[in-house]
């Protein structure tokens, strides 16, 4: 497993579905990270190439939205 | 990669996938691809899982063996928890609740992708229903196409004249014989025609044609019906309950309709008997029920009850 060092999708010109404002994104350390609704989201590729995403709980932060 | 015929006596596409033949097939414990590695065999590197980590909360990675990948749709698993044994019942609810996220967010990222049509987000729970890994898990597939079954939905849809889920929630709500559960954002009930004795459909109240179109509080919403619900089965026979739970939502082609909901396809009819797709169902299309929707609604709403 390596860090994801691409985009982890191809971009879409479907943007009603593939972009929203619950999601952002930064890099740090070569790791991708995102956040999504109450989500973090880090990215990474397996040796054999294949993609592996973990999620975590964030906070309750985005209770109110 | 996979190869894609169309059937013409039936009018649909079937998928070969041959190189699922060699899948992992009921490991013991110690042997599970989808349980978080030991830090001992990380650090030798020997016998990675295929989670590298010695812990995680929720996972989702491309299938090994997969029925679609890019350019031609897609597969993954979705891996609930790190531990080997209990179930989408039984998770915690904070758990749950973010497993509903999860879902959301495949189905934006996949359902983006020009090569998919249709994101199907699903379970096989129990060998009964041809589970190959008991670890608490489910799958997404993403099609290149648009699956019959929510081909059927939109054709409804255009039958009624309008949200056949809709209606059909309001005919239930009128009649609350197969009423099983609901709360302030979804109902679940047994359909009027339900082809499975114990088939269930949990539909969120609003017309959301997907995950991305509900609030915050009907995700946790659709958690805890869908909790309660299999927690519900477990105790109908007081056994691990066997289903293939689906994910019904708005095909990703940019402009069709749909409305969010979950449908539960169990095959048992008793505690030790199960319903068989058979002559009539299999060869004729049509499915013969041994028991009313009304009666196992009575039944499964009590187990529901025995358990809250």
């Amino acid at each position: 497993m390596a860090p994801a060092s691409a985009s982890p999708q191809p971009p879409s010109d479907r943007s009603d579905i593939a972009q929203s404002a619950e999601h952002s994104q930064h890099r740090q350390a070569g790791t991708q990270h995102e956040v999504y609704g109450l989500l973090d989201i880090e990215r990474h590729v397996k040796d054999d190439g294949r993609g592996l995403i973990l999620y975590a709980r964030r906070e309750r932060e985005h209770e109110g939205q | 990669m996979s190869d894609l015929r169309f059937n013409e006596l039936r009018g649909e596409k079937v998928v070969y996938a041959i190189h699922r033949q060699s899948r992992t097939f009921l490991p013991t414990e110690d042997h599970c691809p989808l349980c978080p590695t030991p830090a001992n065999h990380l650090a030798e590197g020997t016998m990675e899982t295929e989670i590298p980590l010695p812990g995680f909360e929720i996972a989702v990675f491309d299938n090994l063996y997969p029925a679609f990948r890019a350019p031609q749709g897609a597969a993954e698993v979705i891996v609930y928890t790190d531990s080997h044994h209990g179930s989408l019942g039984t998770l915690a609810p904070e758990r749950a609740e973010a497993l509903m996220w999860v879902w959301r967010h495949r189905y934006q990222e996949l359902g983006g992708r020009e090569d998919v049509r249709y994101v199907l987000i699903f379970e096989n729970r129990g060998v009964e229903v041809g589970a190959t890994l008991h670890h608490p898990h489910g799958q997404i597939y993403g099609y290149p196409f648009l699956p019959p079954v929510p081909k059927l939905e939109l054709a409804a849809d255009a039958r009624l004249r309008g949200c056949a889920s809709c209606e059909l929630l309001r005919r239930e709500l009128e009649d609350g014989r197969r009423v099983v559960h609901e709360n302030e954002g979804l109902v679940t009930y047994i359909p009027y025609a339900a082809r499975w004795p114990y088939e269930t459909h949990v539909v969120t109240r609003q017309h959301r044609p997907s995950l991305l179109a509900c609030e915050p509080g009907e995700l946790r919403l659709l958690a805890e019906c869908l909790q309660i619900l299999t927690r519900g089965y477990d105790a109908l026979f007081a056994r691990p309950f066997p289903y293939v739970m689906v994910v019904h939502q708005a095909p990703t082609d940019g402009h069709s309709d749909g409305h969010l909901h979950v449908e539960f396809y169990p095959p048992l009819r008793t505690a030790t008997k199960l319903k068989y797709p058979a002559g009539s169902e299999q060869g004729g299309g049509t499915f013969v029920g041994d028991t009313l929707p009304e009666d196992c609604a009575t039944a499964l709403r009590e187990a529901i009850a025995s358990v809250a």
